[in-house]
C-alpha cells in the first residue's frame, strides 16, 4: 500500500467540512439566486446529500481502495485504466481552478500590483509541503483550521448581529423556478459534488465501515455553515449582493464597534485562504496518489512537488478575467462536473452491483 | 516563473538519484514526464507572455455552444 496512514472518523468529518468551505464561500455560487440564495443553497446540500450516499456506499463496498483500484476492479485493466485518468485529469483542472479562485481574489482584494505567478507560487507551496507529509498530517492540519474557521466566522458574526436586516429575505421566493433549480444545481455541484475527491481519501479511515455517518455529517456540518453564511451575507447586503465578487468578504466590512474595531475583512481573508489552502492540499495529495497508483509506482511523494508547479501553471491560464470564472461557475461547471462526479461514481456501483464484486475469498 | 522552473529542477536533482537508487524506473518515467511538461509549460507561458489559449474559458465556450439554454438559466 502506498499510503499507511489512518485517520479517525472525527478527522474525516472535518476534512469533508473544511473541504466544502473552502472556496465555495468565496463565490457564493447559488448567488444567482439573489435573495433566494439560501434557499438554492439548501437545495443544493439535499442533491449533495444523494451524491454523498452513492460515494460512501462506494467506500464501504471496496473498503480501503481509493477509486484508481475500484475502477481497476470493476472494469477491467483497460477500461478502469481509462476511466481513471479521466478523473485524475478532473481532480488535477478542478485544483488549479481551485487556485484560480484564490488567484483572482488575491488579486483583486489584497495584492493587486503582486505578479500573479509570484502569489500561485507562493499560495501552492504550503501545499506541496502538507500533500507530501501525507494524509495524517492533512486530516490535523484540517482539523486545526475548521476549529479556527468556526471560531472566526462566530466572532465576526456576532459583532455584526445588529446590522442583520431579517426584511432583506423578502419578498420570498420570487426568484422563477427554472433559475432558482439551476442555482441550487451549481450549489450542488460546486462545492458538494467536489467531494468526489474523498474517494482517495476516506478508504483511509481507520474504520471504512463508518464511512457513510462520517461522510454524511461532514457534509451536513460543512453545508449548514455555508448556508448560514450565505444568509448572513444577503442581510446584510441586501439587493446589492449579486453587484459583488465576493458577498461573504464585503459584507464583513461593515463591521463597526464604535470606530474603533473595523476593517475586520482581513478576518475573513484569512480564514478563506486557510480553507482554500487545505482544499487545494487535498485535491493536490488525491492526484498525486491517484497518479502513482493508476501507473503502479511504489510512492507518491515525488509527484507531488511537479504536480503542484503544473496546477499553479494551469491556474495562470484557466481564465481571461474573473467574469469569465463566474460564467464557468454558473454557467458550464455543472455541465462539466456531471462525468466526473456522477456518472464515474454511479456506474462503478452499478457495475460492482451486477458484477456482485468484491468477491470473497 | 523562473522560480517555479527552478523548484522543477532542483526536486528533479533531488529525486532522481533517490529513484535510481531504489530502481523504481516506473517513478523515474512518471515523474519526469511531469517534470518535462511543467518546463514546457513555463517556457510556452512565458515566451508567449501568457497569450494562450485559456483551458477554462474554452471548456465554458464548447459547454455553452453544446447547451445553449444554460446562458438563460444560469445568470
Amino acid at each position: 500500500m502506498i499510503e499507511k496512514g489512518k485517520i479517525s472518523e472525527v478527522q474525516a468529518t472535518f476534512m469533508v467540512a473544511g473541504f466544502i468551505f473552502g472556496s465555495a464561500v468565496l463565490i457564493t455560487p447559488a448567488g444567482i439566486a439573489g435573495r433566494d440564495a439560501w434557499f438554492a443553497e439548501t437545495l443544493g446540500l439535499i442533491e449533495g446529500m444523494g451524491f454523498a450516499l452513492a460515494y460512501a456506499q462506494l467506500v464501504q463496498r471496496f473498503p480501503g481502495k481509493t477509486l484508481m483500484e475500484i475502477n481497476e476492479e470493476v472494469f477491467g485493466k483497460v477500461f478502469g485504466f481509462m476511466m481513471s485518468l479521466f478523473f485524475l485529469v478532473y481532480l488535477f483542472h478542478l485544483n488549479s481552478m481551485i487556485d484560480t479562485n484564490y488567484l483572482d481574489f488575491i488579486k483583486l482584494t489584497i495584492l493587486p500590483a503582486t505578479p500573479a505567478a509570484i502569489v500561485v507560487f507562493f499560495g501552492v507551496l504550503p501545499c506541496i509541503y502538507t500533500a507530501k507529509r501525507g494524509v495524517e498530517v492533512i486530516a490535523r492540519v484540517g482539523q486545526i483550521l475548521f476549529i479556527m474557521l468556526v471560531l472566526f466566522i462566530s466572532v465576526l458574526t456576532m459583532l455584526l448581529v445588529t446590522k442583520l436586516d431579517f426584511s432583506n429575505l423578502k419578498p420570498f421566493l420570487t426568484t422563477p423556478l427554472p433559475k432558482l433549480l439551476w442555482a441550487a444545481h451549481v450549489s450542488g455541484n460546486f462545492p458538494f459534488l467536489e467531494t468526489v475527491s474523498f474517494l482517495m481519501i476516506l478508504p483511509f479511515m481507520a474504520n471504512p465501515k463508518k464511512a457513510k455517518p462520517t461522510f454524511l455529517s461532514g457534509l451536513a456540518i460543512g453545508g449548514v455553515i455555508l448556508i448560514l453564511i450565505v444568509t448572513r451575507t444577503t442581510l446584510l447586503l441586501g439587493d446589492s449582493t449579486p453587484m459583488y465578487v465576493y458577498p461573504a468578504f464585503h459584507s464583513t466590512r461593515l463591521v463597526n464597534l464604535g470606530n474603533v474595531l473595523s476593517r475586520l475583512e482581513v478576518i475573513t481573508a484569512i480564514s478563506f485562504l486557510m480553507m482554500g489552502f487545505f482544499k487545494m492540499t487535498v485535491l493536490l495529495y488525491g492526484t498525486s496518489l491517484g497518479c502513482a497508483q493508476l501507473f503502479r509506482c511504489q510512492s507518491y511523494q515525488p509527484f507531488v512537488i511537479p504536480l503542484g508547479i503544473l496546477t499553479a501553471l494551469i491556474s495562470l491560464v484557466n481564465f481571461h478575467s474573473v467574469s469569465e470564472n463566474l460564467t464557468f461557475i454558473n454557467q458550464a461547471y455543472p455541465l462539466y462536473a456531471l462525468p466526473f462526479g456522477i456518472i464515474l461514481p454511479v456506474l462503478a456501483l452499478t457495475v460492482a452491483g451486477i458484477r456482485k464484486l468484491p468477491r470473497k475469498g | 516563473m523562473a522560480l517555479m522552473a527552478l523548484t522543477l529542477i532542483f526536486s528533479a536533482l533531488i529525486e532522481f538519484p533517490r529513484m535510481i537508487a531504489r530502481k523504481a524506473w516506473k517513478e523515474l518515467s512518471v515523474f519526469s514526464v511531469l517534470t518535462i511538461l511543467g518546463l514546457i509549460l513555463i517556457f510556452l507561458i512565458s515566451f508567449s507572455n501568457y497569450d494562450v489559449p485559456f483551458i477554462g474559458s474554452s471548456i465554458a465556450r464548447l459547454i455553452q455552444g453544446m447547451f445553449p439554454f444554460i446562458k438563460h438559466v444560469g445568470q
